[in-house]
């Protein structure tokens, strides 16, 4: 087969499926195909809804053989129905990461995650002067658009056959038809599929639920929840079905969905897409729009930094993370090797002077790692920076530091961290590097700017359903009301912003929710969203009693913190059917529980429905993570890693594959088994500040609550074996030990 | 300062603009174009003494000026005392020059150099002995004039490194001219003074100077630095 053809309606059911390598040979369909059905005629397989019975529809045709390569055909099928999307419809649009370049009619990006953006895709979205999509020519290296040639007559060819793959009864298929493609009820992020939108609201949502998502848009209304109380999808109904209503009221309205990381807004629009009857995501409403992005999306798409070639580096991802600790790691050896800067700090208060000394011998990783969460929730996040005012405020600042941030007592030493950050910004910037933080205050900038508030009656939103607020930097929770088109109410005055925020601070495995200075309100004044409505959540669905209660006592151990109003005790009270009790089990060493626990984990993949995806290896501790990332080729084709944010997961393709992540990059999603790797005294010592320990809970808290049935946490006794914090789980025996 | 020819004026042959040079007082030359590399020099060569005194590399010159610029020179200079072996006779100035630098880095333009001057023991002597030497070193491309008639102050400077133009419509012969005609809308110019013959062709020898220099490349000019060293070492030679 040369040539595949679909609508676009059809590629979109068809990324809901589960494909492996072998459907990308004869693209056979299987018997319950969701509606679709398949055909050949000539030289072209058309996969087309069975309701078609026109052919003025658009068509989206793929040159098959130029573009699957046999190695990445599932991801490159993903990003071929992302670019569809983001034609026709606005839901999404085409991540930064992929590179797209757009140049009249003709698009390329990269087609599959690798180590080279150069290999490039090509996709014309006016073949032969109609509005189809025509996907072309892989190339291995970026190549001038003039070069490349057109198969116009690819195009022209099923176009003119098209009529006739309507009229065409089904193919009927033999038993191979199953080969390579499942359809499950399932999401792959662990959302089941098949009750309506209708359903969901009249009979599944709990009270709490159906109270937020009658909410009417007079102002911003906060949804706090622990992990597992549907926060998500009770953000996803409400988006819908308040686009339903404006598409029923025939009110113009442009709503926008934002969540935090790629994998986040994948799982919303996979959700929205499975519950949305009314094609809302598909553009088909002429009045409601409903638009799925990250902020970074956004802020990429009004100031266009692809046109300056610059590459903004996520700091959170696991590649950045690595070269901000080197970057860190580097200023505090030259700082140390400096005689002129010894004396500058000779009176740092002793334990900053003494963990500066081990750090730069190598010998205190945590210190590089407490001075990388300061910039990245004080001094990035409130864009302070050494010489400015806001620096001098940060150095002589006499307020209390809240407990969990990093312990700068003195003048001096808050001078120092403010040295480190500049050496640090400018090696980024000898790089040619934009890092994240730089990106999103360029952009809250042009929120504030004349050219945005001319624009910004038809650029803005008119409603913003945030989730993962807790993931959200202080800036970037400034920027949320800028979005929002301006309004006024009947008395004259501005309307409040309608924003919609889900959240749970417990879940944030940083302090980005922190805002640093006298006042620990996590919203502040400029940000316009203080006072707003609150609704709580308390019924869990996503795990069984036995994890709700052993996250009841991991609960307790968390250190009182001093955000008013926000740190409520755990109050989830579990709805699912009873599971097995929560195990720890401690490795004599790290490659004893390596071996163990990556064995477990393909055994149980393969025996799980639902496969791979379904279970997931979370390591808590990040030097770990690292080290394991370099030993994944033993189980090459066994094991997904995720390792940062911006990075989709390509799960619903994962087969027999088990996840490897950190808890962070994979939070919003869920899996049937979870093994939390490393939760080992040496991550959080007793003796550690209450920021270490809290960081450290709830990267614990938010990796167990990923599990649905079972949860198996493990540690090394050469790291000091299991942490502290389980002691009042095993007392209370909601985690027992297996030998 | 006008600088198309008399007859072109006269024929009014300028294209509707004329070409003119800036004339700056001494002090505003002063400020524009001096103090600020004279005031970094000072504040380089001081480091370079201070990381001396300290028995510390060049290499860390930038630290101690960061450190100087963001916090007490008291305390600094005592840090450097105590934690470098700094000879006793040379603390004192030690101080000094921290003290100077944190100044230097604290004040601009002339209001700093009259700090700096106000350091010395002899702040005329210092002051004059820096201004004189900064007009010794005008260059090509600048000329001093004492004094214009009917202008306040002494001491001008031509700068012709820059030409600039104004619309020869927009430009009167007398101030009164200009106040009664000139639109408020456009910039506008009115003739204040006029150049001495002898001014007059100096300055055009200058100019077509500024304006017809031709560089040398540099392996011409090395070369001639190894004529000079062949000359020294047959010196020394002979002085044997």
């Amino acid at each position: 087969m040369n040539t595949l053809a679909l609508t676009p309606e059809a590629l979109f059911r068809l990324s809901q499926f589960s494909i492996s390598a072998e459907w990308f040979s004869s693209f056979l369909m299987p018997r319950d195909s969701a509606g679709l059905k398949r055909v050949e005629v000539g030289s072209v397989t058309y996969i087309l809804p069975k309701s078609l019975d026109s052919d003025s529809c658009d068509l989206v045709v793929i040159d098959s053989q130029n573009v699957f390569d046999g190695v990445s055909d599932t991801s490159t099928l993903d990003r071929i129905a992302t670019v569809c999307r983001s034609i026709y419809s606005e839901s999404v649009i085409v991540p930064t990461t992929w590179r797209p370049h757009r140049e009249g009619s003709l698009i390329s990006i990269t087609p599959a995650p690798g180590p080279s953006w150069r290999e490039r895709l090509h996709f014309d979205k006016r073949p032969n002067g109609r509005d189809d999509l025509l996907v072309f020519q892989r190339t291995g290296e970026t190549t001038n658009f003039s070069n490349l040639s057109l198969p116009l007559s690819l195009h022209s060819g099923a176009r003119a056959n098209l009529a006739e793959a309507i009229l065409t009864p089904e193919t009927e298929q033999g038993p191979t038809s199953l080969a390579g493609i499942v359809l499950s009820h399932r999401l792959p992020q662990g959302f089941v599929q098949g009750a309506t939108l209708s359903q969901w609201y009249s009979s599944k949502l709990t009270d709490e639920q159906r109270q937020f998502v009658d909410k009417p848009h007079d102002g911003p209304v906060r949804l706090r929840g622990s992990a597992g109380t549907g926060k998500t999808l009770s953000l996803v109904i409400k988006a819908l079905l308040d686009s339903m209503k404006a598409h029923a009221n025939k009110t113009n309205v442009r709503y926008g969905f934002l969540t935090h990381s790629s994998a986040s807004a994948d799982l919303v629009q996979s959700i929205s897409e499975s519950l949305d009857n009314m094609g809302i995501m598909f553009d088909q409403s002429p009045h409601a729009k409903l638009e799925v992005r990250t902020l970074y999306d956004l802020a990429d798409e009004q100031l266009n930094f692809s046109l300056d070639q610059l590459r903004p580096l996520s700091l959170d991802g696991q590649e950045g993370r690595k070269l901000q600790m080197e970057l860190i790691e580097y200023s505090l050896k030259q700082m140390q090797a400096s005689r002129t800067l010894r004396t500058q700090f000779k009176e740092l208060s002793s334990p900053i002077q003494s963990r500066w000394h081990a750090a730069t011998a190598g010998q205190d990783q945590r210190f590089v790692a407490e001075i990388m969460n300061e910039f990245a929730s004080v001094l990035d996040a409130e864009g302070i920076r050494a010489g400015e005012e806001k620096g001098l405020k940060y150095v002589s600042s006499s307020s209390m530091r809240p407990t969990w941030l990093l312990s700068l007592p003195s003048e001096i030493d808050r001078r120092f961290v403010l040295e480190v950050h500049r050496r640090y910004r400018k090696l980024l910037a000898e790089m040619g590097t934009l890092s994240v933080d730089q990106m999103v205050g360029d952009f809250n900038s042009f929120l504030d700017s004349n050219r945005w508030s001319s624009i910004r009656g038809r650029a803005g939103y008119d409603a913003i359903f945030v989730d993962e607020l807790h993931l959200f930097t202080s800036i970037e929770r400034q920027t949320l009301h800028k979005l929002i088109k301006k309004s006024v109410g009947d008395d004259g005055k501005p309307r409040r912003p309608p924003i919609f925020m889900a959240y749970d601070i417990k879940q944030s495995t940083r302090d980005t929710f922190a805002q640093f200075g006298e006042d620990s309100n996590i919203f502040t004044f400029s940000s316009q969203l203080r006072g707003s409505d609150l609704v709580k959540l308390s019924k869990v669905f996503r795990y069984t009693p036995e994890i709700a209660e052993f996250l009841v006592d991991l609960d307790a151990t968390f250190p009182a913190i001093d955000i008013p109003g926000e740190w409520e005790a755990y109050a989830g009270e579990a709805q699912l059917a009873r599971g097995p009790k929560p195990e720890l089990q401690v490795f004599k060493d790290d490659v004893t529980l390596f071996r163990a626990i990556f064995d477990e984990a393909r055994r149980v993949a393969m025996a799980t429905e639902g496969g791979g995806r379904r279970v997931a290896v979370l390591c808590v501790s990040p030097e770990m993570f690292e080290r394991y990332l370099v030993a994944l080729p033993q189980y090459d084709g066994k094991v997904i890693p995720i390792t940062g944010r911006d990075i989709t997961p390509e799960l619903r393709h994962a087969g027999r594959r088990f996840v490897f992540s950190t808890p962070e990059y994979v939070a919003g999603l869920q899996f049937d088994t979870v093994f939390l790797i490393h939760a080992n005294v040496e991550e959080a010592p007793s003796d550690a500040g209450d920021g270490v320990r809290r960081r450290f809970i709830s990267d614990v808290y938010l990796g167990s609550s990923r599990a649905e049935r079972t949860l198996k946490v493990s540690a090394s006794l050469s790291r000091g074996g299991a942490s502290d914090i389980f002691g009042l789980a095993l007392e209370r025996s909601s985690l027992i030990v297996k030998e | 300062m006008v600088i198309n020819a008399d007859c072109d004026l006269a024929h009014g042959k300028v294209d509707g603009v004329l070409a003119l040079l800036p004339i700056f007082s001494f002090h505003s030359y002063l400020e524009a174009f001096w103090v600020k590399s004279h005031l970094l020099s000072e504040f380089s060569q001081n480091i370079e003494w201070i990381l001396g005194a300290c028995g510390i590399e060049k290499a860390e010159a930038e630290d101690l000026a960061r450190w100087i610029e963001s916090d007490n020179p008291m305390a600094i200079a005592s840090s450097l005392i105590g934690a470098h072996a700094v000879p006793t006779k040379k603390h004192a100035e030690l101080h000094q020059r921290v003290n100077k630098c944190a100044i230097i880095a604290s004040s601009q333009g002339l209001e700093g150099f009259k700090r700096v001057c106000s350091l010395d023991p002899d702040p005329s002597r210092y002051a004059r002995k820096h201004i004189e030497a900064a007009k010794g070193a005008i260059g090509d491309g600048h000329f001093f004039l004492s004094e214009i008639s009917g202008q306040e102050g002494l001491g001008f400077v031509v700068r012709m490194r820059r030409i600039l133009s104004i619309e020869a419509t927009n430009c009167y012969r007398s101030v009164s001219d200009m106040r009664a005609h000139a639109p408020d809308t456009k910039t506008s110019a009115a003739r204040v003074a006029r150049l001495t013959p002898t001014y007059q062709h100096r300055i055009a020898q200058l100019f077509a100077y500024q304006f017809s220099r031709i560089g040398l490349p540099d392996e011409t000019t090395e070369l001639s630095k190894l004529a000079v060293d062949d000359i020294v070492s047959l010196m020394a030679g002979a002085q044997k």
